[in-house]
């Protein structure tokens, strides 16, 4: 079982005052050998999350980091398509193949394609994209075919710094990822052919148990992941079968993941938690010491 | 006078073949050096579907650099901005001002190659216009809690940024290139202006229609401030001194500058792969200042005294310019 970690910040305090606590947990946890950090996108006042922008934040901790995951939680872009798989590349470039991608949002069929530009366009090569609601490069009609197609191969070359002003029919967004393919996950599940499942805090630990295991099932295999919340504190076992929150001691957390992996199938345990500068790097290395290696073993 | 400088790189140069990987590393690595040789600025710059991988998220490199560094300003220069929504943009750089403490400064281009204009989807024709409009945008968003924007390409009605930057408003400045019409733009507009590489007598040309056209639009000296990019090949002599501009040419810019449409002419049109004696090209060259140390210096005194504030030396001779040159400045 590899765990991670995210964060839900305190909609009533400015992130500034926020984000140093988070970094230093997340530098904390790569050091204890913690396997992921998540950031995801809030917006507007009223999520949840972590940060407006996930991939700043994790491109800063590449450089904080040795050896975390750094996966971002990202709804794929509705204008300048194009962006989502550089800032991925960049990112993985600065981390050296650490970078991951959990792809949120509203679902509908163009929330589909930009997710589908956007792992097709991290790989070698240059593409074309013709869909109802972008095309990349733009302009592009019939009879391009819809969806993404690849160049046949060119006869002769011609060096890009050759080749004047007019815009080629298909283009590379580079760069490419230091990783041949990143880690991608759907939140929610539900798209399995574009990645595993990433199962939030919100959702019931029934419902995530069922996708995971749908996903497995069918073959998936990429590496499940389910969000919890976490608490050291003493607990019933009947309170923690109801309750959104794994509480109690060590030996009753490593109880509750083991049965909830058994259960599911899950590889990838999130632990949810708030910035907490008086005790948070404490609880990290209470879980690193004591949770982590019975949940190993 | 500040000093700030970056690294040729964040993409695999043919001049230093390495891993892409590696050239990241040596940008961070530029970074903190920068920074202990006394610069007050580190940048990073844009561009889109390279074949050599360039960096196309300035705000991501920096924060690599922010992450290395403690106290020098992390400066985009150029960050592409009729390439994003403004309020993106100023979320993005306000993200990075909180990481870093506070120190991003903005430089802002309105970009010129046609294929990254339309592999991002937007109108490269309104590429000006947008520019001055969206730095409005970034310098009301970043300056309070709400703000409201009307223009001709952008409006935002009580708006919030979020995150709040620690800047208010974050630093930025209209990188126009080497063209009049640009500056003009820029004066009218009150925005601080950042010149490309251009010989002196240009510059001169350049900054006093900025500030005739910022002071006629009612603009003070404090909105009218003017920064320079300049590269400098320092040598023993002014011959050694040409050697290495001619590698510099031969292995960089003659890609970027003539194959990209870099080079603009009087007209306002973009000239590809002119010939090596054409008028625009030969500016672009000689823009490029050789010299021994006392010659660097008095020149970019001459840069000093023509009002330039900021200078921006891209050069690999970081050491010896910040041990000689910086330090007739201070």
């Amino acid at each position: 079982m590899r765990v991670g970690l995210s964060w839900e910040l305190d909609r009533e305090l400015p992130f500034a005052e926020q984000w140093p606590v988070l970094l230093a947990e997340a530098c904390a946890a790569d050091r204890m050998g913690f396997d992921s950090i998540w950031i995801d996108e809030s917006w507007g006042g009223s999520g949840t999350g972590t940060a407006c922008w996930p991939t700043i934040m994790l491109t800063y901790l590449a450089r904080r980091t040795k050896t975390v995951r750094l996966c971002a939680i990202r709804r794929p872009p509705a204008a300048a398509v194009a962006r989502m798989a550089e800032e991925l590349a960049v990112l993985d470039q600065f981390s050296r193949g650490r970078a991951g991608i959990a792809f949120s949002g509203d679902r509908d069929g163009a929330w589909r394609k930009r997710v589908e530009f956007t792992v097709a366009a991290m790989r070698p090569g240059a593409l074309r994209f013709r869909g109802n609601d972008f095309t990349f490069p733009a302009g592009l009609e019939a009879p391009v075919p819809p969806g993404i197609s690849r160049p046949a191969p060119e006869s002769t070359y011609t060096p890009q710094w050759e080749r004047g002003p007019a815009v080629p029919e298909f283009l590379a967004v580079t760069p490419k990822p230091f990783a041949s393919q990143l880690p991608a996950w759907i939140e929610g599940g539900g798209a399995d052919s574009l990645g595993a499942p990433l199962m939030r805090a919100a959702c019931s630990e029934a419902e995530a148990t069922e996708v995971v295991r749908g996903y497995l099932e069918q073959g998936g295999s990429g590496e499940t992941a389910i969000e919890r919340w976490i608490e050291f504190e003493s607990a019933t076992s009947e309170e923690n079968r109801i309750a959104p929150v794994i509480r109690g001691e060590p030996e009753d957390l490593v109880i509750r993941v083991r049965d909830m992996a058994a259960v599911s199938g899950v590889q990838h345990l999130v632990w949810r938690r708030r910035p907490d500068a008086a005790h948070g790097i404490a609880d990290l290395l209470r879980f690193a010491s004591e949770v982590q290696p019975m949940l190993q073993a | 006078m500040e000093f700030w400088t970056g690294s040729i790189g964040l993409s695999k140069v043919r001049a230093m073949p390495r891993s892409l990987a590696d050239s990241y590393d040596e940008y961070v690595d530029g970074a903190k050096a920068a920074e202990q040789l006394g610069f007050d600025g580190y940048g990073a710059p844009e561009h889109h579907f390279m074949y050599d991988g360039f960096m196309p998220a300035p705000l991501h490199a920096l924060s690599a650099a922010a992450a290395a560094t403690k106290s020098i300003k992390l400066v985009t220069g150029a960050m592409l901005l009729p390439l994003y929504d403004p309020c993106d943009a100023a979320s993005q750089a306000a993200t990075l001002d909180v990481i870093s403490g506070g120190r991003l400064v903005l430089g802002l281009g309105m970009g010129y190659r046609p294929l990254e204009f339309a592999g991002l989807g937007f109108e490269k024709r309104t590429r000006g216009a947008r520019l001055v409009e969206a730095m409005h945008v970034i310098e009301a968003a970043t300056s309070g809690e709400h703000f409201s924007f009307e223009g001709t390409h952008y409006s935002f009605e009580n708006a919030r940024l979020e995150p709040t930057p620690l800047q208010h408003p974050i630093p930025a400045w209209f990188c126009g290139g080497t063209s009049v019409k640009a500056a003009r733009r820029a004066g009218e507009a009150g925005l601080a202006y950042w010149l490309a590489n251009s010989p002196i007598d240009q510059v001169r040309v350049i900054i006093d229609e900025y500030r005739r056209a910022g002071f006629a639009s009612g603009h003070g000296p404090k909105r009218l401030r003017v920064a320079a990019f300049k590269d400098v090949c320092i040598g023993s002599t002014v011959e050694e001194a040409e050697r290495f501009r001619q590698g510099l040419i031969d292995t960089f810019y003659e890609e970027h500058i003539l194959g990209y449409g870099y080079l603009v002419d009087d007209d306002g049109n973009h000239v590809y792969n002119p010939p090596r004696d054409h008028p625009m090209y030969q500016r672009f060259v000689d823009g490029i200042f050789c010299g021994t140390t006392d010659d660097v210096i008095e020149e970019l005194k001459r840069y000093e005294e023509a009002g330039v504030e900021v200078l921006f030396l891209a050069s690999m001779q970081r050491e010896l310019i910040a041990e000689k040159i910086i330090p007739a400045f201070r």
